[in-house]
């Protein structure tokens, strides 16, 4: 019988090796975006993590709804963004317009047209939107742009 | 009682040693079916080498990375056709030892070229019909069995052999902000080493939504070419994949190695499960216009000096951005010493 409960740990010590994974933990974060205090609809924001350690890591992000409101995704859809600094891009581009007749890449669907807020505030390094996901706060951000 | 039992087994002891075996098994199943993976990982690595050299030797006798692909509307050029249209593998065949396909094949006609379309026109159709095994990786399922059919520029096609490596041609107009590029940044400032040639009057090309471009020299891969990426894997097509789920086995026709829209450009996608994007999930999440792989936990990528590197799942998208464009060079942080480890 000894012989059983030996066997029944060897799946247990084979399944041990599985664990692991260093991702950080996401909080919920969400936001809204106006343009002259109306909504804007379909803008692309992007949170860029600030600091030597963290600018190479993933980027939460999320697209603005037709009430221009937002849920950040990380490592899957309205999940959330880990816990820092971070820079913030907007761009509310134009829909590209028709499929062009000839395509290159067989992806199909209109490309991005130019940016309605001209590239004001997509540019990283040059932003002039900063916020921080902290633990325990609500975080939600409103970004009321001219 | 014991100088009665006769040498057999008890129940108990049979059950016993059929676990034991059974997990013996369960252990060496696994071991080998990995040595079979890695085999394959190495036989693709491989493929990948000679992708990349027959880039280099194209390069030195032409004197350009060979484009992604080319589009040439130059009037009369292939009558009755619009244009003419290849993709990057047909130039790649004399360097892969594949030189009697590319004498049968005629590149002053389209790719779609057949005369069953257009009678009396060259049958290039037919030559891409033929597998070739250095664009094959062996980890994708199907095998020699694959066959792209679909549309393209509008000449149908069918019974095409597929490509598992494709170039990923730079970062999607939609995605440029995303990856921690200025908004003022466009597809073309961000193109990859490998990039189309596009050539014919303005005015056609531009009625086809295109500028004229032509291809790289080494001296434009302004990132260095150690840190450029020349070719990707896009493995599995036809079959379509969301993560390792199939969800349709003739979706992606563009697969075809002949096909010129069997490149793609980077958005990646929003979790490891998911198609839509842009995302921080760049590798293995769908093959969809994504870089993709059978092999466990990454892909194969062949870089334009040559080198072959297996670049991670999760591997910074930053990362993993700066080395598809050429000439990003101090845009964003990951652009200084971007590298696969």
């Amino acid at each position: 019988m000894r012989f059983f409960f030996v066997m029944a740990f060897i799946p247990a010590f084979i399944l041990c090796g599985c664990a692991g994974n260093d991702r950080p933990p996401v909080l919920k974060a969400s936001g809204e975006v106006t343009v002259g205090g109306k909504p804007v609809d379909g803008a692309l924001v992007v949170f860029h993590p600030q600091g030597k350690e963290r600018e190479r890591d993933v980027k939460p992000f999320a697209k603005t709804d037709d009430q221009g409101k937002f849920n950040l995704s990380t490592y899957a859809q309205d999940d959330g963004a880990p816990e820092g600094d971070y820079a913030i891009t907007i761009v509310w581009n134009k829909p590209g317009g028709p499929e062009p007749k000839m395509s290159f890449t067989g992806e199909g669907g209109p490309k991005a047209g130019p940016d309605r807020l001209n590239g004001r505030f997509g540019t990283p390094s040059a932003t002039p939107l900063k916020k921080t996901v902290k633990k325990g706060d609500a975080n939600e951000f409103k970004f009321e742009l001219k | 009682m014991t100088s009665m039992r006769r040498g057999g087994f008890t129940l108990i002891e049979l059950l016993v040693v059929i676990a034991i075996i059974a997990v013996l098994i369960g252990l060496l199943v696994p071991a080998v079916q990995k040595v079979r993976e890695a085999a394959n990982r190495m036989q693709c690595t491989n493929n990948l080498k000679q992708l990349g050299l027959a880039a280099m030797n194209y390069e030195s006798t032409n004197g350009h990375i060979p484009p992604s692909a080319i589009f040439d509307v130059t009037p009369n050029i292939a009558p009755p056709y619009p244009g003419i249209a290849h993709s990057w593998a047909p130039s790649l065949l004399p360097y892969i030892e594949q030189d009697a396909l590319y004498k049968v094949y005629n590149m002053k006609y389209p790719w779609g070229s057949s005369p069953s379309i257009v009678p009396g026109t060259p049958d290039n159709q037919a030559v891409l019909k033929n597998q070739i095994k250095t664009f094959l990786c062996p980890s994708s399922p199907g095998g020699n069995n694959r066959t792209c059919s679909g549309t393209s520029i509008g000449l149908p096609y069918s019974g095409l052999a597929p490509t598992d490596y494709a170039t990923c041609t730079s970062i999607n107009s939609g995605s440029i902000t995303f990856f921690g590029y200025p908004a003022t940044a466009t597809s073309t400032t961000l193109a990859s080493s490998m990039q189309f040639q596009v050539r014919g009057p303005a005015a056609v090309v531009a009625a086809y939504g295109l500028t004229a471009s032509e291809p790289n020299r080494i001296a434009s891969i302004l990132d260095g070419t150690t840190n450029t990426i020349l070719i990707c894997e896009d493995a599995g097509r036809p079959f379509e994949y969301i993560g390792r789920t199939l969800k349709s086995s003739t979706s992606r026709g563009d697969g075809a190695w002949g096909n010129h829209e069997n490149d793609y450009g980077l958005d990646g996608c929003v979790s490891m499960n998911s198609q839509s994007g842009p995302g921080n999930f760049v590798i293995n999440a769908t093959n969809d216009n994504e870089t993709y792989s059978f092999h466990t936990g990454g892909a194969n990528l062949v870089f334009t000096d040559g080198h072959v590197a297996f670049a991670k799942e999760s591997m910074s998208p930053t990362t993993y951005a700066a080395l598809i464009t050429a000439r990003g060079a101090g845009m964003t942080p990951a652009e200084t010493s971007p590298s696969t480890d």
